[in-house]
């Protein structure tokens, strides 16, 4: 058990301040992803609410009613109403429609001029459209009580608009249980991201443990010592495994604090399964990079294979986002296959055979990856030992 | 003398595989996965007619599919319910319409496109209701003809025009070329260990040379300068010219800013060498650290906190020199004015002028008598 222990004993030394660093960053960074809704990309597809800031200069009845009526329909951002400030929040798709009621909108409206609100949105956007279509609704309907009841006071049109307007079409989802569930798509984007830290710290501590293991002098008095290589090597790659697992075991448990409510979900055990697998990629990786990467190269080395792994796999940019050339290319990227395995997990209608079968073929792929790159590993390090002799 | 120092810095700067990695190659490499991982982000925000499908096993409301085509929002196409299930589960339509007790809309998961089919049918729905409504209190005015002279579709909305510059992607661009004027904060910090003679050999070789200590400093310093100028420069090109990305056409005015930014990071770095005293080891990962904590800041990794930290905590956005950079380039590229570009560009040369100021100060008077 020397190897092991002496593994044990360099881990706290060295890499505790890697770990922690990592972590905190890693954790602060998924608290900010699902709490303060930052993830913009995401909302585009999943979020039905525009983003609307209303200015109303007019102030009046009809003015106001538009305005409850937008802000009880869309995700209302107040915003300051400098015009940088406008810009900006518009620039950054903080706010992604700035609607301002003229003054005089009211008057100009009854007496059947053409007033117009004034809109500010990002052009060619489908959020636009959108909210486009939720104010002429709004007006259209206030204009034809207006002049079919020209008695009628402004409040009751208001009311009249808002009953009709509240009559809506069914909506029904196919058959999907989790369909308002935005939890369980939170535990997603955690996972996702899951995998970059998780290459990112295991090039850098499991590399760096085996360049000291591998150094010429440390190597030689090791193979003289009375042990066996073999043993030495299983202790080696057992005591590896073993530091990977406890690293995936606290960011399960982390996962599972920051998104509260999550556990007893169905696709819970399914995202740790294929973290777990990505462990063992991870791993795999890590080893090979270990192999022939030295001191000054590993932490380049390191930077570009977890940043572009993960770039290309889809762990920042929604599969979905990426480009086709990309995509194809992903069938040569193991993080992708776990991305996409994690993808079709958020997706998941009902676990039968059928549902279950791409998930089953994705962690099959990673697998497979995991042994290809360790059995590589194993080769250069073999060569390597007669090339000492 | 100073000239010798300088010439001795750059070349020693170029040949260090590290240096190079970090402030070339590393930049470099970032912006080529952007490029090809945001390649398709802004495509999606476009608008593209929506996928629908109407199941023929019922009639549909009269007029509906011709209000429909006339709205330009859809790409319709009929199929029977089992086939329309089909498409919808491998997302090729973004869902169905079909009315059994009333019109319904079967989708996938919500939405924006899914919303815009919503409304559209809730207004077709709605039109029908109020017509009724107003039919109901006042039935004389079919026979005034009413209906014939109204309109259901005008619209309220006035365009003010904006920026066609809307292009968000562009800020991870500027938080790189942030990040890479900044990384010379990690030469900096490195140019203070060649020049206290306590941290280094080569530093107690130097000190006893008779060339003035601040000379050799801003020998030092301009070398780290130049190259790491040198590098911004290749960064722009590549980014610019073959990954295709508009930066806008000021290109002066983007190089004097990245100028004033590789001084401020360089003089960052060596303060903080200054200020501490670790294994260079340990001072190189603080330093590249902290630069990489500030670009997180101004936006590299996530651009909306770059929004957050502006609105939340000004006083930190106007202090962290990469948000100065990554916000004047952003200036440049969405403003016509220079006001805002001019802000940034003074508070990060003058951040510059505090970190030199300071450096020159603290390493003025300091002799060894014996190390």
């Amino acid at each position: 058990m020397q190897a092991s222990k002496l593994f044990c004993k360099i881990i706290p030394r060295k890499f505790l301040t890697v770990f922690l660093i990592y972590t905190i960053i890693f954790v602060g960074l998924s608290i900010l992803f699902s709490d303060r809704g930052l993830t913009q990309m995401e909302d585009v597809f999943e979020l039905s609410k525009v983003k609307i800031s209303v200015i109303n200069d007019d102030n009046t009845q009809l003015s106001n009613g538009l305005e409850s009526y937008i802000k009880s329909i869309s995700r209302p951002v107040e915003i300051k109403r400098d015009e940088e400030s406008i810009k900006d929040a518009l620039f950054f798709r903080q706010t992604e429609f700035i609607v301002t009621i003229p003054k005089g909108f009211q008057n100009d409206f009854i007496s059947a001029d053409q007033p117009k609100v004034k809109t500010m949105y990002v052009p060619d956007s489908v959020s636009s459209q959108y909210a486009i279509r939720l104010i002429d609704n709004y007006l259209n309907t206030a204009r034809l009580y207006i002049l079919a009841h020209p008695e009628m006071s402004l409040e009751e049109v208001h009311e009249k608009v808002i009953t009709d307007i509240s009559t809506e079409v069914n909506v029904s989802f196919i058959n999907r249980f989790n369909a308002h569930d935005t939890s369980l798509s939170n535990l997603k984007g955690y996972f996702n991201f899951l995998s970059y830290i998780l290459i990112a710290m295991l090039i850098s501590m499991v590399g760096r443990i085996m360049l000291i293991f591998n150094n010429k002098d440390i190597k030689m008095r090791n193979y003289c010592a009375p042990i066996s290589i073999k043993s030495y090597n299983i202790q080696l790659i057992l005591s590896n495994l073993s530091m990977a697992l406890i690293i995936w075991l606290i960011f399960v448990v982390l996962a599972f604090v920051i998104n509260k409510n999550t556990f007893n979900q169905t696709g819970a055990l399914l995202f740790i399964v294929n973290s777990f697998v990505l462990t063992v990629l991870c791993l795999s990786i890590s080893f090979l990079v270990a192999t022939f990467a030295t001191k000054n190269s590993i932490d380049p080395i390191g930077n570009c294979l977890s940043l572009g792994l993960s770039f290309l796999g889809g762990s920042f940019v929604p599969q979905a986002l990426l480009s086709d050339t990309l995509r194809t290319l992903g069938t040569f990227n193991p993080i992708f296959w776990y991305i996409k395995v994690n993808d079709t997990i958020a997706d998941l209608t009902s676990i039968t055979q059928a549902t279950l079968q791409p998930i089953i073929h994705g962690i099959l792929v990673q697998l497979a990856f995991a042994i290809a790159l360790f059995a590589i590993a194993l080769v250069i390090i073999k060569q390597k030992r007669y090339a000492h002799k | 003398m100073s000239f010798h120092i300088f010439k001795y810095s750059f070349k020693s700067l170029i040949k260090d595989k590290m240096s190079l990695f970090w402030m070339l190659c590393f930049p470099l490499i970032l912006a080529t996965f952007f490029n090809l991982a945001f390649a398709n982000v802004m495509s999606n925000e476009v608008f593209n007619p929506v996928k629908i499908a109407i199941v023929t096993d019922h009639t549909m409301p009269l007029g509906l599919e011709k209000a429909m085509n006339e709205s330009n929002l859809f790409n319709i196409s009929h199929t029977t319910e089992a086939e329309a299930k089909d498409l919808l589960s491998n997302r090729a339509i973004t869902g169905y319409i079909k009315n059994t007790d009333g019109l319904e809309l079967v989708i996938f998961r919500s939405g924006l496109n899914q919303s815009i089919s919503k409304v559209f049918l809730d207004n077709f729905v709605q039109i029908s209701a109020t017509i009724y409504n107003i039919i109901d209190g006042n039935p004389q005015l079919i026979q005034m003809g009413f209906l014939e002279d109204i309109s259901f579709n005008e619209s309220f909305i006035e365009e003010v025009p904006l920026s066609s510059a809307m292009n968000i992607i562009v800020v991870y661009y500027f938080a790189l070329l942030a990040m890479t004027c900044l990384f010379s904060a990690v030469a900096g910090s490195y140019a203070i260990s060649i020049i206290q003679a306590n941290q280094s050999p080569l530093a107690a070789r130097l000190n006893v040379a008779p060339t003035h200590k601040l000379k050799a400093f801003l020998s030092v310093i301009s070398a780290t300068i130049c190259f790491q100028f040198m590098s911004v420069i290749i960064a722009i090109t590549y980014i610019s010219k073959f990954l295709n990305v508009d930066f806008g056409d000021r290109i002066i005015h983007i190089g004097v800013l990245c100028l004033v930014g590789c001084f401020t990071g360089t003089m960052f770095g060596s303060l903080f060498g200054l200020l501490t005293k670790f294994k260079s080891e340990i001072k190189d990962m603080l330093v590249s650290n902290i630069v990489m904590v500030m670009c997180f800041l101004s936006g590299l990794m996530v651009i909306q906190v770059k929004y957050f930290i502006q609105e939340k905590a000004p006083i930190i956005a106007y202090i962290n020199p990469a948000n100065l950079i990554t916000d004047g380039l952003y200036a440049l590229y969405y403003y016509d004015t220079f006001d805002r570009y001019f802000l940034n560009l003074g508070l990060l040369a003058s951040l510059g002028v505090i970190f030199c100021t300071s450096t020159i100060l603290i390493l003025r008077r300091q002799k060894y008598a014996s190390i």
